[in-house]
């Protein structure tokens, strides 16, 4: 038995629960589906988070907190509406993203999780950072600029910034991708290795469950960043990401990809590589296209994430200047403005870091030495430590980032 | 012949590639380096023989067209050695063309059946640029080197890197003796021209074996040196799809023909890639994220005027963007 109700409004509130409202004329497709396959997987949402609904045309980007904070999203149903795009961005989301679904799962538009491009600094006319993964995934290095040198792309395998000959000099290399067939744990991609541009950012990671079906007739594409070739700059692609759905019934005919960024030219140096897309189904009826290494399999256990145990690592603030939660990286509205010749102190906050990891301060600026910071190591406990570190900030503007690795 | 000649003119070119390393046996038997000591023909005679043929030729698959799919042996790097003694080894490279055809190239995807193997060719350029694309050998992802710009019908080849077959050798001697283990890692070429109705088969797949009883005690020696993988990538094959090789269930305990031996959910081989047990129901594996954590970029403006800084520093500053200015 199916039960179908759909209803169009300007601003739809569902009287079950909470509602993600992302747009203005809604379309609500929801479907109780009740025996319809002799195999069933429950995906585990409470559908504590409501519905989450996508139909305004263009780009949204999500920036929604699941209920109880964390990285794991309890929906009713997951409707993105044709001729809309929800943006799951590095920017706003450092980790991967679980998306629970109690209902059916349509994604008729765009879930984009891609890596941004790789970046000429001349473009821009300022010193860029690393460019900006998907949720999930790794940042491209940075360009060689100003006297400085380039960076290895972020993440995992991240990309050399000289992996081989292209034409008279160099390509950054591409990004890698370290996850694993059953995208457990789920891994973004890597970035590509900066040279004489910015190397293209990973694909991020997302897994989308639902306890009765999940149809793609749009997209969902969590491909890495392309490098960037001009006759002097060269960078590495970012690897493709994850994209992993669990569903009794995978369906439609659109696109789900996670391919390698490639650097179009000097591809055996620059490429990113593939990422992982990875589909479980009791009943597997999609026909549409995909990139990056397919694996089809039968459900397995989700082995979501412990709640809250996904390691955040963060700048708080600079010279006593609170940096947003989510920072834009863009100099248009700079995130962090200062206006100081003195020694300043970095605040660094983590968790689910191990107490003892030493993170790594850098700090670009225009036209001046980078500045690479050692940090104390990280004191406190799991669930929250910090640490500090002092920087006199040269004049102009500046990118920060922090780094950490540690053994899990 | 233009084809042919191309092939063959491709396969010399790339089977020069030879490099052969190897330490004295203790044994006769368990010397690899009386089977490859450089001699590809003999390399070519021992995969030919997993293959079920008698002798290496030109017309490996018995289409009576040499080189349409066929498997021909230029150079195949070997990994040999004995599992009762762990110095000898030795490396030779051969390769091994394969000649496909699909006309015209378009952007998309193009699935041919090698065998029962279907093999994926993605190609996302068009026209087809110097690139590459990707071939997808069963679970076996294969990076394809495309030196040719605009592919366009007709002879054009496509160089296949690091092919990774498996070959485990254990028809003789008996177990408990010497034994010899062959992993594979094949080039093969690909032909761009006229697809036929129908694909002829090659004798090609993931993976290569030798149909004979296994001995454990070898294939864990096997296991230990990593020596069925190429350039970190596992050569398997995985007969239940569980992310393990059939030889490491052997020797695990679990099925090769059960994805979830101990019936919790979690495939054997999720469970031992996440360290819990594949033999255990209680025994659930545990995610956790990589160690690894890189924050958002942060845009900071620093409006402080160079000016105002201590004169100290902005010598520091111009000296740095002098020395940058003039590289």
């Amino acid at each position: 038995m199916q039960l179908t109700t759909q209803l169009t409004t300007n601003e739809l509130i569902i009287n079950l629960g909470r509602t993600f409202r992302l747009s203005g004329p809604a379309l609500l497709t929801f479907c109780i589906a009740a025996a319809l396959h002799a195999q069933s997987f429950p995906s585990g949402s409470t559908g504590a988070d409501g519905d989450l609904i996508v139909s305004t045309a263009g780009v949204t980007t999500f920036t929604a907190t699941p209920v109880g904070g964390g990285n794991i999203y309890n929906f009713k149903t997951i409707q993105i509406a044709s001729g809309s795009t929800l943006r799951l961005s590095g920017s706003v989301f450092s980790t991967p993203l679980y998306f629970l679904a109690q209902g059916a799962v349509t994604v008729a538009g765009t879930i984009d999780l891609s890596g941004q491009a790789g970046v000429l600094p001349a473009t821009s006319g300022q010193r860029t950072g690393p460019t900006t993964p998907g949720a999930g995934g790794y940042g491209g290095g940075s360009a060689a600029f100003g006297g400085n040198t380039a960076q290895a792309g972020l993440g995992p395998l991240g990309g050399a910034i000289n992996a081989g000959a292209c034409f008279s000099g160099t390509a950054g290399g591409g990004g890698g991708q370290s996850a694993t067939p059953f995208l457990i744990p789920l891994v973004g991609g890597s970035g590509g290795g900066g040279n004489a541009a910015n190397g293209g950012a990973g694909g991020g990671a997302l897994l989308i469950a639902s306890s009765v079906s999940i149809t793609v007739t749009g997209t969902i594409t969590a491909d890495g960043g392309l490098g960037t070739y001009t006759s002097s700059a060269s960078s590495g692609g970012g690897a493709g990401g994850g994209i992993r759905l669990v569903a009794p019934l995978i369906a439609g005919n659109g696109t789900i990809t996670a391919a390698g960024g490639q650097q179009t030219i000097c591809t055996t140096a620059g490429s990113g590589a593939k990422g992982v897309v990875r589909l479980e189904s009791f009943n597997y009826t999609f026909t549409g296209n995909t990139g990056g290494n397919l694996y089809t399999a039968s459900p397995v256990g989700l082995l979501l994430p412990a709640a809250n145990t996904q390691p955040i690592l963060a700048v708080t603030s600079i010279g006593g200047v609170s940096v947003p939660a989510s920072p834009t990286g863009s100099f248009t509205v700079p995130d962090v403005l200062l206006n100081s010749n003195s020694p300043l102190t970095v605040n660094i906050h983590a968790t689910n870091v191990p107490v003892g990891t030493v993170p790594t301060v850098r700090f670009a600026t225009q036209n001046f030495p980078d500045q690479t910071i050692t940090a104390p190591a990280l004191a406190g406990t799991l669930a929250s430590s910090t640490t500090t570190v002092t920087v006199t900030l040269n004049p102009g503007y500046s990118i920060g980032y922090v780094t950490a690795t540690w053994v899990q | 012949m233009t084809r042919l000649a191309l092939v063959w003119a491709v396969c010399a070119l790339v089977s020069t590639g030879s490099a052969i390393r190897a330490e004295p046996a203790s044994s006769s038997k368990c010397d690899i380096n009386q089977h490859t000591s450089g001699s590809i023909a003999d390399v070519q005679t021992l995969i030919n023989e997993a293959l079920g043929l008698a002798q290496a030729n030109d017309d490996l698959n018995g289409d009576k067209v040499v080189n349409v799919v066929d498997v021909e042996i230029e150079a195949v790097w070997v990994l040999g050695f004995c599992s009762l003694d762990p110095h000898t080894y030795a490396t030779v490279s051969v390769p091994v063309s394969i000649e496909n055809s699909f006309s015209p190239v378009v952007p998309g995807s193009v699935t041919i059946l090698i065998g029962s193997v279907p093999v994926s060719i993605e190609n996302s350029y068009s026209p087809v640029v110097p690139g590459s694309a990707t071939v997808v050998a069963g679970s076996v992802p294969v990076s394809i080197e495309n030196s040719f710009s605009p592919v366009v019908p007709g002879p054009q080849t496509i160089v296949a890197k690091s092919v990774p077959l498996s070959i485990l050798n254990s028809f003789s001697p008996a177990p408990s003796s010497p034994q010899t283990y062959y992993s594979a890692s094949l080039r093969f070429s690909m032909f761009n021209g006229v697809m036929g109705a129908s694909f002829p088969s090659a004798l090609l797949s993931p993976s290569l074996r030798f149909l004979k009883p296994v001995d454990p005690a070898f294939l864990a020696e096997a296991l230990a040196r990593g020596a069925r993988r190429i350039d970190g990538k596992p050569v398997c094959l995985d007969s239940d799809g569980d992310g393990l090789c059939d030889d490491d269930e052997l020797i695990i305990g679990t099925s090769p023909f059960l994805a979830d031996s101990d019936g919790d959910g979690y495939p054997d081989g999720l469970e031992v890639a996440l360290g819990s047990d594949p033999l255990d129901p209680k025994s659930i594996p545990e995610s956790r994220p990589p160690g690894y954590f890189a924050t958002p970029p942060v845009s900071i403006q620093n409006m402080i005027p160079v000016a105002d800084l201590p004169p100290r520093r902005q010598g520091a500053i111009y000296a740095a963007n002098n020395a940058a200015n003039n590289q």
